[in-house]
């Protein structure tokens, strides 16, 4: 009951504060009456005994305003009443007031973008049922150490079969299928996956149902599972599509289910919108490489309840080891080791780092935001000593005034961050198109509920942060002791400029270290991008395809199709060379066999050396110009029933033959055994990225072993785009059902094979520049008022004849006193933190001197630039005016 | 000290602040004025309720009384001192 009462009581002070005010006034003035009455009772004057009435009971007014202390409605009362105060002082000041919104605004912007990004790779978590019991099963190479290798169907049934930790197991592998419609033909991101591939993720079909055991045994039928985009997109969300065919790489296959809109597939991208049952029959590997180990699965399994990764692990070792004693003839039986990881992991997890980067800088650019807020809030603190002293006198407290100017600082971050987060919602959708694919789950990435509250509490933080610095100088003691001498004085504020100076010092520290890293990271990506790939992508167009296999059974037919294609494409008249290959370097994919070089005792699968497998055709490596080294390209010649060759790169030839002349020697396939002439010997191509280290490479002619999916490559002399048409068209000759897709020119390829470290760099770049321009904002506002603060002091120098270069030097001096002390602390803070950037860095220390250098001078120059202007105007200064001027 | 006096009958602030200046024999000397934010304080916390009446010379004049969570904290603060002061009464005999 105690509490209703007291609500009540609060209430009515809260809602009805004038009657409760009147009452209080009443009150005190009977006090004052009955005392005085008493008094003149006691025979004074009636005047003499008012005022002792007044003089026993002491301030009215400072005691009524402890009474509405007491009643604990200030806080709110007061609240309110900053706000509007508030507001009106940044009506007041428009300038300020922009200034400073815009700068939070860009801050908080920044900082709930990323935050957004971060959210939605690293916090949210995967959208399957009970995410936290997923893992990704994946293989170590032992020798090399290689993570990630995809797991065989034979180890993923081994698995499937013996584990007891793990409740289900599902595989997955990721292939395109070609769709021929009433529209262009096209080709579609697909997956093929065990039966129970959406319930080991916990993923309900929305509509339909998934695959059937049936369909998961050999010969089952043609069904797929698709997605709620593709459902919408492709059949305008007919409900009446299950049971419908879809003609799928010559096949008919009918749509059995449709994923819910929720479903996201973050492990692929793009993400695939078919999904097919049956991954034992890959296109581009023979089924007896299928069923004796050739990895090419991704594995995701489900913990039983209580069981632990590390439990998982130590039963993958036992079933590897088993493995190896059944099935020791197979290929991965005894050089690879299976791997556990909780999927979220496996998926963000090479990727922390870069998001770990992304947000300290992000968080760096809003300190310095709000640095330079605090120090603008400092230097109109001073022109509202006289406000503040008034106040006080008025019988303010010191917590009271605080609270005001805090509440003022509070509303300037919030409408900071209110346009951040309008900021933040314009620049998700551009991170989207810029970077696509290269964080994880990008496209999930929104303002949410989560970014919002983010975004408020960074409001609250960023208020208080750089308001709470400048309303305890204000309201300090010694500035108000100081307003008693009157407010004259060479320099106004000394405390105020000091803590001015710390801000500016701090500032161009974390600028610096935004700096130093922006530098590590271009210089590591001017080093990356020049890194020769052993190829010029100079006017060379690339055009993945893959035949569909229900046209093109025989693999004769195949060879026949490219060949044929060849010869077209160089009819063209612009068209210096064109050639195909199975797997285009620095461009996804990639295959790896073992083989046996002449000269070693062949050991078999699984314990012979591994070699990238490529098939080419004659005319590749004069189109992207790889450099013959030794012997000869493939001809024509080089055909089924002829001698079966092989050429080499520089790398396999060091490797196996240090020293000789590998022309003239053979190598074999450690599965068939055919022995290969090698006939020539070209240079080394970098593969899998530019900052990999190039690695062992057998080409083979594609007529002997023919390949399905090939890249067409063609150099020319003119524009890419109308060469684009005439391919095109020569393609379509050649089969018009044939879909293209992903052609891209070899530039484009490189490009993208390095967006990540560019979207890094571009990132830290711009958030560098930022802190750039905000410190040097800084340090020119700290300047320009020390400048008007000393004008008096200028004048005097001036009259006395200082020469205006003494006056330059001594503004400069100061500035550049700060600017050097915030380059020391910045230098030491970047040491410790670019070791960060160390696993990102390519061909750069990151403790690099040059770049540490560089950025030091990029911020001095600006720090200078920014002393310079306000120095230049102080000796302008008429000394007359000056010193008239107070 | 406030409950105390307020114990034996409602009463408005001036007849308090007397009160007070009688029975500790002129001995406190504060503000008068400092009576009343303690006043709201302790009708915030419950432990007195206050209503307008007619004073003594007709005038309308905030009353104070206790309400039964004042009594009740009243007795136990009064054992806490008595028992206090009795251990002080005995260290400083002792001494």
């Amino acid at each position: 009951m105690r509490w209703i009462k007291k609500i009540r009581l609060r209430a009515r002070s809260l809602f009805r504060k004038s009657s409760v005010d009147a009452e209080l006034s009443e009150e005190l003035r009977f006090h004052l009456e009955r005392e005085s009455a008493k008094n003149e009772a006691a025979g004074m004057p009636k005047e003499q005994a008012r005022r002792a009435a007044l003089v026993e009971f002491g301030g009215t007014e400072k005691f009524k305003e402890e009474c509405r202390d007491a009643r604990r409605v200030n806080l709110l009362q007061d609240f309110a009443q900053d706000v509007r105060y508030g507001l009106r002082m940044l009506r007041k000041n428009p300038g300020f007031t922009t200034m400073s919104t815009l700068t939070l605004a860009l801050g908080i912007g920044a900082n709930s973008a990323i935050f957004s990004v971060v959210n939605a790779a690293l916090l949210r978590p995967l959208p399957y049922l009970e995410p936290d019991r997923l893992l990704a099963i994946s293989q170590t190479d032992r020798t090399t150490g290689a993570t990630g290798v995809p797991v065989s169907f034979t180890k993923f049934s081994a698995i499937s079969e013996q584990s007891k930790t793990l409740e289900s197991v599902a595989t997955v592998y990721y292939t395109s299928s070609s769709l021929v419609s009433d529209r262009e033909p096209e080709v579609l991101n697909a997956a093929r996956v065990s039966a129970d591939f959406f319930r080991v993720l916990g993923v309900p079909i929305a509509r339909g149902r998934s695959f059937l055991p049936e369909e998961e045994a050999p010969g089952g039928a043609d069904v797929a599972v698709i997605t709620d985009a593709f459902w919408h997109e492709r059949f305008a969300s007919d409900p009446q599509v299950l049971g419908k065919a879809l003609l799928l790489d010559g096949k008919s296959v009918i749509v059995v289910g449709i994923l819910p809109a929720s479903f996201r597939f973050p492990l692929q991208f793009p993400e695939p919108v078919v999904w097919l049952p049956r991954v034992f029959d890959p296109t581009f590997l023979r089924p007896e490489q299928v069923h004796s180990g050739a990895g090419y699965l991704g594995m995701i399994a489900r913990l039983r309840p209580g069981e632990t990764v590390s439990r998982t692990q130590a039963e993958l070792a036992t079933i590897d080891a088993s493995y190896r004693e059944l099935f020791g003839s197979y290929v991965d039986a005894t050089r690879y080791a299976l791997t556990a990881a909780g999927l979220e992991e496996s998926l963000v997890g090479p990727l922390r780092v870069q998001l770990v980067v992304l947000f300290v800088a992000v968080c760096f650019v809003l300190l310095i935001a709000c640095t330079n807020v605090a120090n603008l809030l400092l230097a109109r603190a001073t022109s509202r000593y006289r406000e503040i002293g008034i106040r006080k006198a008025l019988g303010a407290s010191r917590a009271r005034l605080v609270r005001q100017l805090l509440s003022e600082s509070l509303l300037l971050a919030l409408g900071g961050g209110i346009l951040g987060v309008g900021l933040a919602a314009l620049l998700l959708p551009a991170l989207r198109t810029i970077s696509p694919g290269t964080v994880p789950r990008l496209a999930e990435a929104r303002v949410d509920m989560s970014v919002l509250l983010f975004s408020l509490a960074l409001c609250g933080l960023t208020g208080v942060l750089f308001g709470l610095m400048p309303s305890l100088q204000i309201t300090s003691k010694e500035l108000l002791e100081r307003l008693k001498e009157g407010s004259r004085g060479s320099s106004q504020g000394g405390g105020g400029r000091r803590s001015r100076s710390v801000l500016v010092v701090a500032e161009i520290g974390m600028a610096l270290v935004l700096l130093t890293s922006a530098g590590l990271l271009i210089d590591s990506f001017a080093r990356l991008i020049q890194v020769n790939p052993g190829f010029s992508s100079r006017n060379v167009m690339t055009f993945p395809m893959t035949l569909p296999p229900e046209h093109y059974r025989q693999s004769q037919q195949w060879e026949a199709f490219y060949r044929q294609l060849l010869e077209g494409v160089r009819s063209i008249p612009q068209v210096h060379a064109a050639g195909v290959t199975s797997y285009l370097p620095l461009a996804a994919g990639g295959i790896y066999g073992f083989f046996c070089p002449e000269g070693t005792a062949c050991r078999g699968l699984g314990k012979d050396p591994v070699a990238a497998l490529r098939q080419v055709s004659p005319g590749y490596f004069e189109t992207i110009q790889v450099p013959l080294l030794r012997g000869r390209f493939f001809t024509n010649d080089d055909k089924t029933g002829n001698q079966p060759v092989a050429i080499v790169n520089e790398a396999l030839a060091k490797r196996n033959w240090p020293g000789q002349n590998p022309i003239g020697k053979h190598v074999a396939n450690s599965r068939d055994m055919i022995q290969r002439e090698i006939v020539g010997v070209v240079g080394d191509t970098k593969f899998r990225g530019l900052s990999v280290a190039s690695f062992e490479e057998l080409y083979v002619p594609m007529t002997q072993i023919p390949a399905r999916a090939m890249t067409l490559v063609v150099r020319s002399s003119a524009a890419a785009l109308p060469l684009v048409a005439a391919v095109r068209a020569r393609i379509a000759e050649a089969d018009r059902d044939l879909p293209v897709a992903g052609i891209a020119s070899m530039e484009e390829v490189i490009s993208t094979s390095v967006a990540q470290p560019r979207m890094l760099m571009q990132f830290v770049g711009v958030f560098a520049g930022f802190a750039l321009l905000l410190a040097a904002i800084g340090i020119y506002g700290v300047m320009a008022y020390a400048v008007t603060a000393r004008r008096q002091e200028m004048g005097i120098r001036v009259a006395l004849g200082a020469a205006h270069r003494e006056i330059l030097r001594l503004i400069v001096a100061q500035g550049m006193r700060m600017t050097l002390a915030g380059v020391v602390l910045g230098v030491a803070a970047a040491l410790a933190l670019t070791r960060l950037l160390a696993g990102l860095l390519f061909g750069v220390r990151a403790a690099d001197p040059l770049i540490f250098a560089a950025a030091a001078i990029v911020l001095v120059a600006a720090a200078f630039v920014a002393c310079y202007l306000p120095a230049r105007r102080a000796t302008r200064v008429d000394p007359i005016v000056a010193l008239r001027y107070e | 000290m406030i409950l105390k006096t307020i114990a034996l009958e409602p009463m408005h602030g001036w007849a308090i602040a007397q009160r007070i200046r009688q029975v500790s024999n002129e001995v406190l000397q504060v503000n008068q004025g400092a009576l009343y934010p303690a006043l709201h304080r302790l009708e915030q916390q419950g432990w007195i309720e206050a209503e307008w009446g007619e004073s003594e010379n007709n005038r309308r004049a905030k009353y104070y009384f206790l309400t039964k969570d004042g009594k009740k904290y009243l007795l136990r603060e009064e054992a806490n001192w008595d028992r206090l002061s009795a251990a002080i009464g005995l260290v400083l005999k002792k001494a």
